[in-house]
């Protein structure tokens, strides 16, 4: 079982070793080069030194397509002496399209998340204990930045509907030349996971495992339909999510989120669990539990726009026709092995399609 | 199917000694020495046990309810005479029962205690269990109170581990003998035997065109053994030499072979209950887990004290590795420990977190990622499951895409590990009343087998199946059986929550050594 969003580079600077990681496939560099691992240090000098000249490059092999959500955290920590100065670092994805940029001086971190240009940024009081930075983007246009577990800054349309081929990561400081006696923070952890276009389906796939029948001429059919399906859902999202909530950063009144956002995160998260627990118990009432919470998800979701969702449903109804009727008859063998199996799901997915079409109207 | 008796023969033919010049005696000083600072989440229920619990547990704690509560734990299986109920545990074959809570003689004093049955008629699907649910386990292996004597635990008030003292396996392999093993034929198909699943890591692909093969590969290696421990570096360089150029010789694999040992702590637990920890989507619950750390030694160090030269308090442990969560999540820790001998032991610490009992080098929250060949095997498309369903009924296709659009916001999975909870170390057991608790380190014997062709005797665990037992050897067969036992440690068998079987994780805090260790290249091949 899979996590949805895919790691993609993991440095926790557990010792000296630069080559220490975990990452997708790809190659690494360092700057200035480690020609020798060097002993591992006291465990309070552990981490990569962020200063003029340091940097730590990562080349995906192949390039990661279609990204459409990036997740970074930073662990940071600061040597004594080393906040009396300006210090500066970044991480850099996909050539610099999607950056994380910080800043720390006179006792402010200064903390900015730029997604294709548009970017949103925050300041927090810094008094040289550690940092936990955390920064999330996705398609739907949801940027988020947290610190130390607690959410900074929230703007609802970063660069909605933007995606990305990641081939490079970049951390460390944006200045290639050394600077005698420059101050320098650590990076004690690194971890950015990567969301890909179709990475839910990898997850839902190992859900009940079967053997796909089809060629790669029906399985990209099907995958346009899908995708196709998938965007006018996320861009029904999207709009929505403008509508439920508000560009917010720490300072101001209120939070971002409004009432109905809360309550529709909240029911979305409800009745994620609830189908996991459907798929491993099968019990009634986690079916029941699934019915339930998306049903009040999505009459949140369509009390946006009402007259929006249902040319949503409409026309997903109407899509579902592009999928290509000889690639799927060559699923019917399948149908037929598992479809006592499959039975109790089909049930459930019938009753929430019912969902879908009339929400707050069926159960 | 091999019983214990074949693989113990075959053991005492091929003069299987997995520690090199060590006798036990001495790898029972050195897993000592280096047991790691090991730290539970202050939540954890179910604390290590060692297999020898899972059997005589259940019956003890049966026997010790009032009569009427006993019939709710007792086991029913299925078969050809209808329903029958057991004393926990059972171990099965389908319906066919071969040993159950009532066969048990719970002194744990007893060598001979009715497990030594497990020596025969077992395999891979055999199942051992003691009830498959949360509810079992907790009655028989699962803490309840906290140090204070409170049900909720808290930070610095962790859940009192059931049975003390805790329980933790040592195992020590040369990687070079365990190679050499793993590299015979028709290797015994038994748990302790084990398996060391590497040799693809030593060649490299480098150009189009058709692999070496398995044969030619296990071939060369066995043979590059052989010229190794003669010392001939004209043959290996030979030897390397007829790899064909779709191919090339890995050297830093052969480096981490010829050059390290692992010392392999196994923790075994009753129950996964990640359930209560973890997020959806990556949560799990199953019946047994065997978890684990392993602590790496040069293996110069090593041979330097068998003969020596080295004393007892001047070696130093090289790096530590931990295992996160399932093998193919290529998630395990590595970290190259401090050169200076206290300086390494006092960094020697690893953290289980709760439920899952994966370990981890730092306290704190730690991201669950899933590092499996995400590229290859990703399918890019709506599940198959889903497909054969939009045969049936075409618009579920919404329902699917719209449940994905909600699953890709959950991001997160965490993994806790805590300074706040049960601790054990080395050294001996602390004072009763804090969180430090005592621990029993069984170190399985995995030395030269008494007898064994070179004439000096020590001590292997095949050896209390031998028969007639030799003089120098180890006269428990129960220990041998339920430690060699091949089939699955608990009962859960669905698609996301499944049992396994004790597999030995030296493949995999192999490939992590070779991924992010520090490793000593001086042979250039």
């Amino acid at each position: 079982m899979g996590i949805v969003w895919s790691p993609a580079f993991q440095h926790q600077f557990l010792d000296g070793n630069p080559r220490n990681f975990n990452a997708f496939p790809g190659t690494h560099s360092v700057q200035p080069h480690v020609l020798v691992v060097p002993p591992t240090p006291p465990r309070d000098q552990l981490g990569f030194a962020v200063r003029p000249g340091h940097r730590f490059d990562y080349t995906f092999e192949p390039a990661v397509d279609s990204v459409i959500g990036a997740d970074i955290k930073l662990d940071t920590a600061f040597p004594a002496l080393a906040t009396a100065g300006q210090l500066l670092g970044q991480v850099a994805l996909a050539n610099g399209a999607i950056r994380l940029l910080l800043g720390f001086v006179s006792g402010s971190a200064r903390l900015q998340l730029f997604v294709s240009n548009n970017v949103i940024g925050i300041s927090v009081p810094f008094d040289g204990e550690p940092l936990r930075v955390h920064a999330r983007w996705h398609t739907h246009g949801q940027g988020q930045i947290w610190v130390n577990g607690t959410l900074r800054g929230y703007a609802p349309s970063l660069a909605a509907g933007a995606s990305f081929t990641v081939a490079h990561l970049r951390f460390g400081h944006h200045l290639d030349q050394p600077v005698a006696n420059a101050p320098a923070f650590l990076i004690r952890g690194i971890c950015v996971k990567l969301l890909r276009r179709e990475d839910a389906g990898r997850v839902f796939d190992s859900l009940f495992p079967l053997p796909s029948p089809l060629d790669e001429a029906c399985l990209r059919k099907m995958t346009a339909v899908d995708n196709a399906i998938m965007e006018e859902i996320r861009a029904f999202m999207r709009r929505a999510i403008t509508r439920l909530t508000s560009r917010w950063q720490e300072g101001m009144p209120g939070g971002p989120f409004s009432r109905e956002a809360v309550a529709a995160h909240e029911a979305a998260v409800a009745a994620g669990l609830a189908f996991m627990a459907f798929v491993v118990h099968r019990r009634d009432e986690d079916a029941e539990q699934v019915k339930q919470k998306v049903d009040e998800f999505l009459t949140l979701i369509k009390a946006t726009d009402p007259a929006g969702y249902a040319e949503l449903v409409a026309r997903l109804e109407a899509m579902t026709a592009q999928y290509d009727p000889s690639c799927l008859a060559r699923l019917r063998p399948l149908a037929q092995q598992n479809g006592a199996a499959l039975q109790p799901v089909k049930t459930l997915l019938e009753a929430l399609l019912e969902v879908i079409r009339s929400p707050g109207g069926t159960l | 199917m091999s019983t214990l008796r074949e693989s113990a023969d075959k053991a005492l033919q091929r003069g299987l000694n997995l520690t090199g010049p060590l006798a036990h005696s001495q790898v029972e000083q050195i897993a000592e020495d280096w047991f790691p600072q090991v730290r539970f989440h202050e939540k954890e229920r179910f604390h290590p046990i060692d297999v020898e619990r899972l059997f005589k547990v259940p019956p003890a704690v049966l026997a010790a309810m009032p009569e009427p509560a006993r019939e709710a734990f007792l086991i029913a299986i299925n078969g050809p005479l209808g329903e029958r109920r057991f004393v926990p545990p059972v171990v099965r074959n389908g319906s066919d029962v071969l040993l159950h809570g009532g066969d048990i003689v719970t002194d744990p004093d007893t060598l001979r205690d009715g497990t030594e049955v497990l020596e025969d008629g077992v395999d891979d699907e055999t199942v051992y269990t003691h009830g498959n649910s949360v509810t079992r386990s907790t009655q028989f292996f699962g803490a309840s109170d906290t140090v204070s004597g409170v049900p909720e635990p808290q930070s610095g008030d962790p859940r009192v581990p059931r049975h003390v003292p805790i329980e933790v396996r040592a195992e020590m392999r040369f990687l070079l003998e365990t190679l050499k093993h793993e590299l015979q034929e028709d290797i015994p198909n038994d748990a302790l035997w084990g398996r060391f699943g590497v040799v693809d890591l030593f060649f490299n692909k480098t150009l189009t065109g058709p692999d070496p093969g398995a044969g030619f590969k296990r071939d060369l290696l066995a043979k590059l053994i052989t010229a190794h421990e003669a010392g001939d570096e004209t043959e290996q360089a030979n030897l390397i030499a007829t790899i064909p150029p779709t191919s090339s010789f890995n050297t830093r694999a052969w480096s981490a072979v010829t050059n390290y040992v692992f010392l392999e702590y196994y923790f075994v637990y009753a129950y996964n209950d990640y359930d209560q920890y973890g997020d959806w989507p990556f949560v799990n619950v199953h019946e047994g887990d065997v978890e684990g750390c392993c602590v790496v030694f040069e293996r110069r160090h090593l041979e330097e004290f068998a003969a020596d030269p080295r004393a007892f308090e001047d070696i130093v442990a090289h790096s530590v590795i931990t295992s996160v969560h399932e093998e193919y999540n290529d998630n395990d820790e590595l970290k190259r420990l401090p050169v200076e001998r206290e300086r390494a032991q006092s960094e020697l610490v690893v953290y289980v977190a709760p439920g899952s009992h994966a370990t981890y080098l730092t306290a704190g929250s730690h991201d669950v990622l899933d590092w499996e060949d995400i590229l290859t095997d990703f399918p890019g498309r709506a599940p198959t499951w889903a497909q054969v369903l939009m045969v049936l009924e075409l618009k579920i296709a919404i329902v699917v895409l719209f449940l994905l659009a909600l699953a890709e916001h959950f991001v997160d999975s965490e993994d806790e590990t805590s300074d706040n909870g049960v601790s054990i170390g080395p050294g001996p057991d602390p004072l009763p009343g804090g969180t430090a608790f005592g621990k029993r380190l069984i170190v399985t014997p995995l030395s030269r087998i008494a007898d064994a062709p070179d004439g000096l005797a020590d001590l292997n665990l095949y050896q209390a199946a031998l028969d007639p037992p030799l003089p120098a050897g180890v006269d428990d067969l129960a220990h041998l059986a339920r430690r060699a036992y091949p089939g699955i440690w608990g009962a859960s068998d669905s698609t996301l929550n499944y049992s396994s079987p004790w597999q030995n994780k030296t493949t995999r805090y192999f490939k992590k050594f070779l991924s992010s260790g520090d490793i000593r290249s001086e042979v250039i091949l």
